[in-house]
C-alpha cells in the first residue's frame, strides 16, 4: 500500500493583470541570450515575443514544485512553464501580440515542435551538461556561484547525483554518447525539416511554440560549454538562422535578458 | 604502574614550634572530610595536669591551628590514568599552612577528581611526615578507577515527541580523562539524531570542559509546519566547570525539505539548502532546587548567538538572543509562587536588515504544555495556509493533513507565567510527588522582518495582541519529564490561534529549545 500520487492543487488558470509579474529562473551561462534553463527562456521569450512587462529575479527561493520557472503576480504564485504560459494567455487576453496558427496542421506542428524539445532535447542538454565530465566541470562552477563556500563540496554533488538520477530512469542516460548523439540529431532533423525556410515554425508570426523551441536551441548552441549539443545544432543551417534571427528581434543589445545580474 | 611518589618542592618550615605533639592520623573519605575515631590516641596532651581530650573533635579543634604542611603525596590505583592529571589537582593541598586548611584544600580537590569522571572513588589519609620535619604530614591518596565503558538506555518526552535515546561511552582513552560517547535518538516523530561527541575536562589543566560533537540530526516538523530539517555538522564547545558559562561553534549543513508537498508558500520559500555556522555564548545560573515541586530558588539563562560566519555575502548573518528567568518564592506552609519570563529576539545583520526573511529553523515557536497553556504545541504566532485542494476530503490518518496552516514562528518573542503551586492534601499523592496549581500564562511572538510594515506598528501591534490563558491543575513530575493535567481558559487570542479550551495536558517543553 504506497503513498500514491501527492495532494497538490490545481494551477492558477488566471490572474490580475495590473500586478506586477516577476519571473523567477536562473542566470544566463556563456552566451545565451536568456536564462540558462530552456524552460526559463522559454517564459521570457514568450513574455517578450507577447510584448508584457516583467521583471526577472535570478532566484529559486519559494518555488512551489521545486523547480523554475515560477511566477509570482499579486497573490498568485504558479510554477511549470506551460500552465505560466496558460495563465498568461488567459490573463492577458486581448493584448497579446503572439498569436495562434490558424490551420489545425499549423497547431499540430506547433505541437509537435514544443513536445520534442521539451520531453527529448531537455534531455540531452541534461546529459551533456551535467553527466559527461567536461559539462560537469563548467556547470560546477556556475553553480557554486549559488552555493556558500563551505557547502561547495556538498551542494552540487547532491544536485548532480539528484538529476543524473532522474536522467536514468528517464532512460536517455543508459545509452553510449554515440548512440545519445544519433538520437539527438534525429530529433534535430524532425526539427528542421519542421521549419524548411518558414521564418517561424508555423509561418511568418512567432507563436508560444517558437518560444519553447527558441529556449531549447538557445542553450544547446550558445552555452559557450564546447559541448557536443553545439555541434548537433551547427549541422543545421536553418535552425542557426532561425536562433541569430529571433535573438536579434526580441533580445537586441539595447535590452538584454533580465536575468543577467551586473554583480557577476 | 602501583604507587607514585609525587617529589616534594617546598623547604623545611623554618617556624616550627618546639614542643608542639605530632598531629594525629585523620582519615578523610570521598570528599567529604571529617574526623572519625583514630586508631592509636595520642601520647601527651596539649597542657600539664589535665586529662587528655575526650574524643577526636575535640583534638582536632585544639591542633587544627597549628602549622602543619604537606610534603609528600603519595598516589595509589592509577591503570590508565596518567598520574600528571591527578597531579595538577593536589597541588593546591601543598598551600595548606594549617591543618584546617588542609583539610579544606583537600575537599576542592576531591570535589575536582569528581568531576573528571574517572575514578569511582577516591580516598586519602594524612599520615604523619618524617620525625626529624616536624610539623609535616603526608597524603596518601587511594584511586578506583571507573571501567573504561559505560553505556545509558533512556526515555524521555518533551513536548509532542517521545524519544528513546542510547548512548555508549568510552572513559579516559588516553589517560588524560578524554571521553568519547556515541548516541542514538529516535523519537515518535520520526525524527532522529545520531551524535558522535569527544570530550576532555580540565583542557590543559585549567577548570574548562572542550568538546567535539559531530551529528547528524532530522527533525521531522512535518504536523506544525510541513517540513522536514535535515542537519548535520560539527559542534566545538568549551564549558567552565560549573556550567556558567559556555561558548559553542556550530558548523553545519541545514536542509529543509517537505516530503508531503503541502507546505504553504511562507515555508516553500525556507525550503533548500543553507549553511549554519554560528558562535553562541550560554549563561546558565542556576539556584533552584533540583527536587520536584519548585519551592524556592532562582534560575537565570541567556543565550547569544551570532550566525551566519562565513565569508560569502550568500550566507545571511543574524543575531539571536534569548532570556529566561525563573523565580520561586515560598509563601506561607507549602505554597510557593513562581514567576517565570522569557524574551527572545532574531535579527538579521546588515543593510536593510528588516527586509530580510530569517530562517525558520532559529525563529521562537510558541504554545503548548510548558509554554504557552491553552494553545496547542506552536499554536501562537504567523502562519501561513497550506496548499491544499478544499473539496479533497481529508482522506488520510497521518497526521500532516489535520492542520490547515503552517506555523512560521517568530523574530521576537515574549511570555511570563505566574503560578501558585501547593502540595495535594492526600498524602499518598504527596508521596508520589503530585502537586498542584493555579497559573496565568500570556505571551506572544511574531515576525518582525519582511512583514510589510514599519517596525514602529510591528511593536505597537506586538504590545496589543498578547495572548493569555488561566487555569489549574495538576502536576506530575515522572522520569520522563514533566507531566501536568490542566483545565485551561483561554482569555486572550488572535485569528488562527490553535486554541485549546478546557482540558489539556502533555508533558511540558523546556523552554530553551534551540537549534
Amino acid at each position: 500500500m504506497g503513498k500514491g500520487l501527492p495532494v497538490v492543487k490545481d494551477s492558477v488558470t488566471a490572474g490580475d493583470a495590473s500586478k506586477p509579474l516577476v519571473v523567477y529562473g536562473f542566470e544566463p551561462w556563456g552566451s545565451t541570450a536568456s536564462s540558462s534553463s530552456p524552460f526559463v527562456a522559454k517564459v521570457e521569450t514568450f513574455l517578450r515575443m507577447a510584448g508584457i512587462d516583467y521583471e526577472a529575479n535570478p532566484s529559486m527561493e519559494g518555488s512551489p514544485k521545486g523547480k523554475v520557472p515560477f511566477i509570482k503576480q499579486g497573490d498568485v504564485t504558479l510554477g511549470d512553464s506551460t500552465f505560466i504560459c496558460e495563465y498568461l494567455k488567459n490573463t492577458y487576453k486581448g493584448s497579446l501580440k503572439t498569436k495562434e496558427p490558424d490551420t489545425a496542421e499549423g497547431k499540430a506542428i506547433a505541437t509537435a515542435c514544443q513536445l520534442l524539445c521539451e520531453d527529448h532535447l531537455y534531455h540531452g542538454l541534461i546529459y551533456f551538461r551535467w553527466g559527461t565530465p567536461k559539462g560537469w566541470a563548467v556547470t560546477r562552477k556556475y553553480l557554486s556561484g549559488m552555493v556558500p563556500m563551505l557547502l561547495r563540496p556538498v551542494v552540487p554533488g547532491m544536485v548532480r547525483k539528484g538529476l543524473l538520477k532522474a536522467l536514468h530512469m528517464q532512460g536517455l542516460s543508459r545509452h553510449s554518447e554515440k548512440d545519445v548523439i544519433f538520437l539527438l540529431t534525429s530529433s534535430m532533423t524532425a526539427l528542421s525539416n519542421f521549419l524548411g525556410d518558414k521564418k517561424y515554425i508555423t509561418g511568418d508570426e512567432p507563436c508560444p511554440a517558437d518560444a519553447s523551441v527558441f529556449g531549447a536551441l538557445d542553450n544547446y548552441l550558445n552555452d559557450d560549454m564546447d559541448l557536443e549539443t553545439s555541434r548537433i545544432v551547427k549541422q543545421f543551417p536553418n535552425l542557426v538562422g532561425y536562433v541569430t534571427d529571433i535573438r536579434q528581434t526580441y533580445y537586441p543589445e539595447s535590452n538584454p535578458t533580465k536575468f543577467k545580474t551586473g554583480a557577476k | 604502574m602501583d604507587g607514585e611518589r609525587f617529589p616534594d618542592g617546598a623547604e623545611a618550615d623554618p617556624d616550627a614550634q618546639g614542643d608542639a605533639p605530632p598531629p594525629p592520623p585523620d582519615r578523610a573519605a570521598d570528599g567529604s572530610p571529617g574526623p572519625q575515631p583514630a586508631a592509636d590516641p595520642p601520647a601527651g596532651g596539649g597542657g600539664e595536669g589535665r586529662d587528655g581530650p575526650k574524643d577526636v573533635s575535640e583534638l582536632f579543634d585544639l591542633v587544627k591551628d597549628r602549622p602543619c604542611r604537606v610534603t609528600e603525596i603519595e598516589g595509589r590505583g592509577f591503570k590508565r590514568t596518567r598520574p600528571l592529571l591527578v597531579t595538577r589537582e593536589m597541588e593546591r593541598v601543598r598551600e595548606a599552612r594549617t591543618l584546617e586548611e588542609i583539610q579544606g584544600h583537600l575537599a576542592e580537590c576531591m570535589a575536582a577528581l569528581e568531576d573528571l569522571d574517572l575514578f569511582a572513588s577516591v580516598e586519602g589519609e594524612l599520615l604523619e611526615g618524617d620525625k626529624d620535619s616536624p610539623d609535616t604530614c603526608r597524603l596518601v591518596m587511594e584511586f578506583e578507577e571507573k571501567p573504561p565503558w559505560k553505556m545509558h538506555v533512556g526515555t524521555y518526552v518533551q513536548g509532542h515527541e517521545g524519544s528513546v535515546e542510547a548512548t555508549v561511552g568510552l572513559r579516559n582513552l588516553l589517560g588524560n580523562a578524554e571521553h568519547a560517547q556515541l548516541s542514538l535518538d529516535y523519537s515518535s516523530q520520526k525524527s532522529s539524531e545520531y551524535a558522535f561527541q569527544l570530550w576532555k575536562p580540565r583542557l590543559v589543566g585549567l577548570p574548562w570542559k572542550g568538546e567535539v560533537k559531530l551529528f547528524n540530526w532530522l527533525r521531522s516538523n512535518q504536523q506544525y509546519s510541513s517540513f522536514v530539517e535535515r542537519i548535520r555538522g560539527v559542534s566545538f564547545g568549551l564549558k567552565c566547570s560549573g556550567g556558567l558559562h559556555s561558548f559553542t561553534y556550530d558548523l553545519a549543513w541545514r536542509l529543509l525539505s517537505d516530503p508531503s508537498r503541502l507546505a504553504s508558500p511562507a515555508i516553500c520559500e525556507q525550503l533548500g539548502h543553507s549553511l549554519k555556522s554560528s558562535l553562541a555564548y550560554d549563561f546558565n545560573w542556576d539556584k533552584r532546587e533540583s527536587s520536584g515541586r519548585p519551592k524556592s530558588g532562582r534560575a537565570f539563562r541567556m543565550r547569544t548567538e551570532l550566525g551566519g560566519l562565513a565569508p560569502d555575502s550568500i550566507v545571511a548573518k543574524y543575531i539571536r538572543e534569548q532570556v529566561d528567568l525563573q523565580w520561586t518564592l515560598p509563601l506561607f506552609s507549602t505554597v510557593s509562587f513562581t514567576l517565570g519570563l522569557s524574551a527572545g529576539m532574531l535579527l538579521p545583520v546588515g543593510q536593510d536588515f528588516l527586509h530580510r526573511k530569517t530562517a525558520v529553523g532559529d525563529r521562537f515557536f510558541l504554545g503548548g504544555v510548558g509554554s504557552l497553556r491553552g494553545f496547542e504545541a506552536r499554536g501562537v504566532g504567523p502562519t501561513d495556509a497550506r496548499r491544499r485542494r478544499t473539496e479533497q476530503p481529508s482522506h488520510d490518518a497521518d497526521h500532516v493533513g489535520a492542520q490547515a496552516r503552517d506555523a512560521l514562528g517568530g523574530d521576537l518573542l515574549c511570555s511570563a507565567s505566574a503560578a501558585v503551586n501547593f502540595d495535594l492534601p492526600h498524602s499518598s499523592l504527596q508521596w508520589l510527588g503530585v502537586y498542584g496549581h493555579a497559573f496565568f500564562n500570556a505571551g506572544n511572538t511574531m515576525l518582525l522582518c519582511c512583514s510589510g510594515r514599519p517596525l514602529r506598528s510591528s511593536l505597537q501591534e506586538f504590545g496589543a495582541s498578547f495572548r493569555s490563558s488561566a487555569g489549574a491543575g495538576l502536576v506530575f513530575p515522572t522520569v520522563f519529564g514533566t507531566f501536568e493535567l490542566n483545565y485551561v481558559v483561554p482569555l486572550t487570542f488572535s485569528n488562527f490561534d490553535r486554541v485549546k479550551h478546557g482540558m489539556q495536558m502533555g508533558f511540558a517543553s523546556t523552554p530553551f529549545l534551540n537549534m
